[in-house]
């Protein structure tokens, strides 16, 4: 890949003609894509700056066929990469060196609903918000909420352990997955955990989780769903700085009330989606804007609302606003969801970052990353779960431009750089993919990431699963099984992958 | 090394050990022989207790066991000790007595990170004044040290609301069994950087590695701590109001089953309770308390459920004692289906206690369940002490776990006799995972020093 300008991958040497007819034979030939105008739309993810065709697409319907195309791509050494709907933003999901890309889209039944139970069992291409309307009818739901949720998969969820706006009350993925049907490299099938055991020797389940798709394929999940709560009350708080925003979500807290969720948006957000189709009413003089959430019963809301208003107005804001019925509050929420569509507006390309920190540090980083953005004399909008410090400092800029391109490579890596410092993490829920590798040895000693490549192995000894996401090729260069091979390495030496644009958690 | 049996060079070896570890360690590290009495492991003494006051202690001493191929029991207070079986005798007890203390605590983040010896009761005293809590109550409760509740993975009735350690943990450092210090993890509250690495250690049992600090998410404390206690003779007649207190729509904090009820004032009428326990905000707690109070009547059933609230204190003196539930236990089991199940895990449990050429006296049960999640806990003691009777016990017990197999259900021991663990292995064979099992331990313990849990008599 180059480093700036449109990048189009040339095309990989196609797969041996007897694989194809392995592959065919697996799933029907309708279901094995070769042709390249039709590869082209698996080239990239939501975050587009990484792009590499595969050799072939492959969309099994089942775990028995999913097997099938694993062990057959196993036999034959070629790398596979599992992919949902594609709406990840670290290039998880990229062919980077060929091999085969097998989609869940077909993989997309509900097999089991079981409400007494409050489980069930899916297929990895269900999307996350179909799940929920399913469970609905029982009076649940599925409470990880990434705001590409309408798209995105249970299976792209497990593999980023995917977050977003509700769980700082309710806990991310990897709280609900109780167990997998997994598909290793070489084709094995095999059943991890369950919801009625508690005797496995080691949590398997919860180390496949977040795994990006390194392991293996989760090809049947089972999670557990919890009640919906009867009532909601949300608040949409407006203040003059991020800083007393932040200060407000630090009193809530201390006043020992726990939120639903606790969401920020700063200005140029706030401008950004006042001037798009996404409009919300936001003031736009407003420096920034606080979405508070509470859920639970209704008659005892009031109370928990009331003084959460107080700690904002206290706080400094000049207005908040309350909304009760589902209308109010889905328009109080559009200005913070559609945060990253509204965003095309402000320039042709965007980075979307993200990242973690102490909480008691926002206010800190935050002012950094607005300095950050001024030395390089770049746009930033920040959208952010203030709740758990996740932060999503979104960078907007023209790819044609290459020395802007190359300021946005560079406050990226400070803006990684800054959150580890003050004691935070290159990812809160987006995940390494390739877009963030090479920031590994941030958080990772040397002997911590020689383990990680030992898991790796353990699930996956011939390396190819996915081979060259999450972990940064070793430093010896030998490019062993389960590590980017050198000559690949970080895309060529450029930063994330700039441009695209997508959901985000 | 591994089988038992000592080679006779292990031997002389051995002999040195103490020598050998007083050269690397502070000498309040190694601790007295005499001193090690309480630390014997499957029925023999250690060869040396070890007590390191730092992570690069600890690293030092497994380094060497590494080196020396000797076996290392990792240990925390030493509660646990006969946890999982252990078949072999350790030549060193490794614990964390010494590494106590808050690490790094800021408030605002309601994050905490604190040395793995460190007591859950000490860490909730320093956390009380700044109105945080960690809702955790594994069994042991405040005595317990944190590194081996992470090393257990096994929280209390509080998993209902709150999900157990793994949910809870943020980090942790730990020292693999060749004397590596890794950290895995962070101080924040959403991390996906790398594999999972913190959840594959919670629950590990020492297999994988000592833990020496652990760093956990906090919660406000609850403005209100509320139990409601439904009674009636036998914990069967509750099931009904288990299946609504489950569904509601704002979870419960708590919903456990127990049967005989330990605590004195009962609920009643005696026999068994449900304890539902909520905790929030006024508002909240008040509306859950009226939800069920309408609600309960309806749980049909052959008796008509007491009610009895308690609150504030009195309520978390009730949570206290049942954190003690387990003490005393020859054998603890734990049995898990399906919640929906849960009746089928009571009906078969009780017929332990009346097997076919089983002792007389028959030995006395007392069951537990994290009722909303079908997890069953079986105390028992008075087992018998004859080859024959246990023998008995071997067999329904290895048959039972079989059945429940079938089911998609578990059935583990977590403490119990080494006699019994002979015949019948407190954990089950990890089947296809094996693979997986034996890629992790060689990754994390190369050497094999760490004991590993019986999964085959």
């Amino acid at each position: 890949m180059n480093s700036a300008g449109p990048i189009s991958p040339s095309l990989p040497p196609p797969l041996p003609e007897e694989v194809l007819a392995d592959l065919r034979r697996a799933v029907g030939p309708r279901w094995v894509i070769t042709d390249p105008d039709h590869l082209l739309v698996y080239e990239a993810d939501a975050q587009t700056g990484h792009r590499g065709l595969p050799q072939a697409v492959v969309l099994p319907a089942s775990t028995q066929e999913a097997a099938a195309v694993f062990g057959c791509l196993h036999g034959h050494g070629i790398p596979v990469i599992p992919r949902g709907a594609g709406t990840g933003l670290a290039g998880g999901a990229v062919a980077l060196q060929g091999g085969v890309v097998v989609s869940t889209a077909r993989m997309n039944r509900i097999l089991e609903l079981d409400p007494d139970n409050r489980r069930a069992v899916v297929q990895p291409g269900v999307s996350n918000s179909r799940l929920s309307a399913a469970a609905a009818a029982f009076g649940l739901h599925y409470p990880p909420d990434p705001s590409s949720q309408t798209a995105c998969t249970l299976g792209g969820n497990v593999a980023t352990n995917a977050g977003g706006p509700h769980c700082l009350k309710y806990g991310v993925t990897g709280r609900y997955v109780t167990g997998l049907k997994v598909v290793l490299a070489d084709g094995e099938v095999m059943h991890l955990g369950g919801a009625g055991r508690e005797g496995s020797l080691f949590d398997f389940v919860g180390l496949f989780v977040g795994s990006e798709g390194c392991f293996g394929l989760a090809a049947e999940i089972e999670v557990v769903l919890a009640p919906t709560p009867e009532g909601a009350c949300t608040l949409l708080a407006l203040f003059d700085t991020l800083e007393s925003a932040g200060k407000a979500v630090t009193e809530i807290l201390k006043a020992g009330l726990l939120p639903a969720a606790l969401e920020i948006v700063d200005r140029n957000t706030i401008l950004a989606v006042e001037a798009s189709a996404y409009a919300a009413g936001y003031p736009t003089h407003a420096g920034a804007a606080l979405v508070v959430e509470f859920d639970g019963y209704p008659e005892g809301l009031e109370e928990e609302v009331v003084q959460a208003e107080e700690r904002c107005r206290a706080a400094g804001a000049w207005e908040v606003r309350r909304a009760r019925t589902p209308e109010e509050r889905a328009a109080l929420w559009k200005g913070r969801k559609k945060a990253f569509g509204a965003m095309g507006r402000l320039a042709p390309d965007l980075v979307v970052q993200d990242a973690t920190v102490p909480r008691s540090r926002l206010p800190e980083v935050l002012a950094r990353i607005d300095g950050i953005a001024r030395h390089h004399r770049l746009r930033i909008a920040n959208v952010f779960h203030a709740g758990d410090g996740n932060l999503h400092p979104n960078i907007v800029f023209d790819r044609r431009d290459a020395d802007e391109t190359r300021r946005v490579e560079e406050a990226a890596r400070e803006i990684m750089e800054l959150c580890v410092a003050v004691g935070g993490t290159i990812t809160g829920e987006h995940g390494v993919g390739l877009e963030k590798r090479e920031y590994m040895p941030l958080v990772f000693s040397p002997g911590e990431l020689e383990v990680l490549r030992g898991v790796k192995r353990v699930f996956d000894p011939a390396g190819l699963c996915n081979p060259g996401k999450v972990l940064p090729p070793s430093q010896e260069g030998r490019g062993g099984p389960g590590e980017g091979a050198p000559d690949e390495a970080v895309g060529g030496g450029r930063l994330p992958g700039l441009g695209g644009r997508g959901g985000e958690g | 090394m591994g089988d038992g049996s000592l080679a006779w060079e292990d031997a002389v070896e051995r002999g040195d050990l103490r020598r050998i570890l007083g050269g690397e360690l502070s000498p309040e590290a190694l601790r007295p022989p005499g001193e090690s009495v309480r630390w014997g492991v499957a029925g023999r003494l250690p060869e040396a207790v070890v007590m390191p006051e730092s992570v690069d202690e600890a690293s030092r001493v497994l380094a060497l066991a590494h080196r020396h191929g000797w076996r290392v029991h990792p240990a925390g207070r030493g509660t646990w000790l006969r946890g999982g079986g252990p078949r072999i005798p350790a030549d060193v007890i490794l614990s964390t007595a010494r590494l106590q203390g808050i690490q790094d605590y800021e408030p605002a983040d309601f994050v905490a990170s604190v040395w793995g010896g460190t007591s859950l009761g000490d860490l909730s005293e320093t956390l009380a004044p700044q109105n945080q809590w960690l809702p955790l109550d594994p069994p042991g409760g405040r005595r317990g040290s944190v590194g081996a509740m992470v090393a257990l993975g096994v929280g209390g009735g509080l998993r209902h609301g709150f999900g157990g350690p793994k949910d809870l943990v943020l980090g942790l450092t730990v020292v693999a069994g060749d004397g590596r210090v890794l950290r895995w993890g962070g101080k924040v509250m959403k991390n996906v950087a790398g594999f999972d690495m913190t959840r594959l250690m919670v629950g590990s049992w020492g297999e994988l590695g000592w833990v020496a600090a652990v760093t956990f998410r906090l919660f406000p404390s609850p403005a209100q701590d509320t139990t409601l206690l439904v009674s009636a003779p036998r914990a069967e007649d509750l099931l009904a109001a288990v299946r609504l207190a489950a569904a509601l729509p704002v979870p419960l904090a708590a919903v456990e089953l127990l049967d005989p009820f330990p605590w004195e004032p009962g609920p009643g009428e005696g026999g068994a309770a449900l304890v539902l326990r909520f905790l929030g905000s006024p508002g909240q707690v008040r509306a859950t308390e009226s939800r069920l109070r309408n609600a309960l009547p309806t749980a049909r059933g052959p008796h008509v459920p007491q009610l009895r609230l308690l609150e504030g204190r009195e309520s978390r003196e009730l949570h206290g004692v049942l954190e003690d539930w387990e003490e005393g236990g020859e054998l603890i089991l734990r049995a898990a289906l399906l919640p929906t199940r849960l009746g089928e895990l009571l009906t078969e449990a009780r017929r332990l206690a009346r097997l076919p050429g089983g002792a007389e006296p028959p030995p006395r049960l007392a069951l537990a369940a994290h009722a909303a999640q079908g997890v069953l806990r079986i105390r028992v003691n008075g087992l018998p002490e004859d080859p024959q009777g246990l023998g008995v016990w071997a067999q329904a017990l290895g048959e039972w776990r079989s059945r429940l197999a079938q089911r998609g259900g578990s059935l583990t021991a977590m403490l119990g006799p080494e006699r019994l663990f002979d015949s019948f292995s407190p954990w089950e064979p990890p089947g296809p995972e094996a693979r997986l099992v034996e890629g992790v331990r060689r990754l994390l313990d190369p050497g094999a020093i760490f004991p590993r849990r019986r999964t085959g008599a």
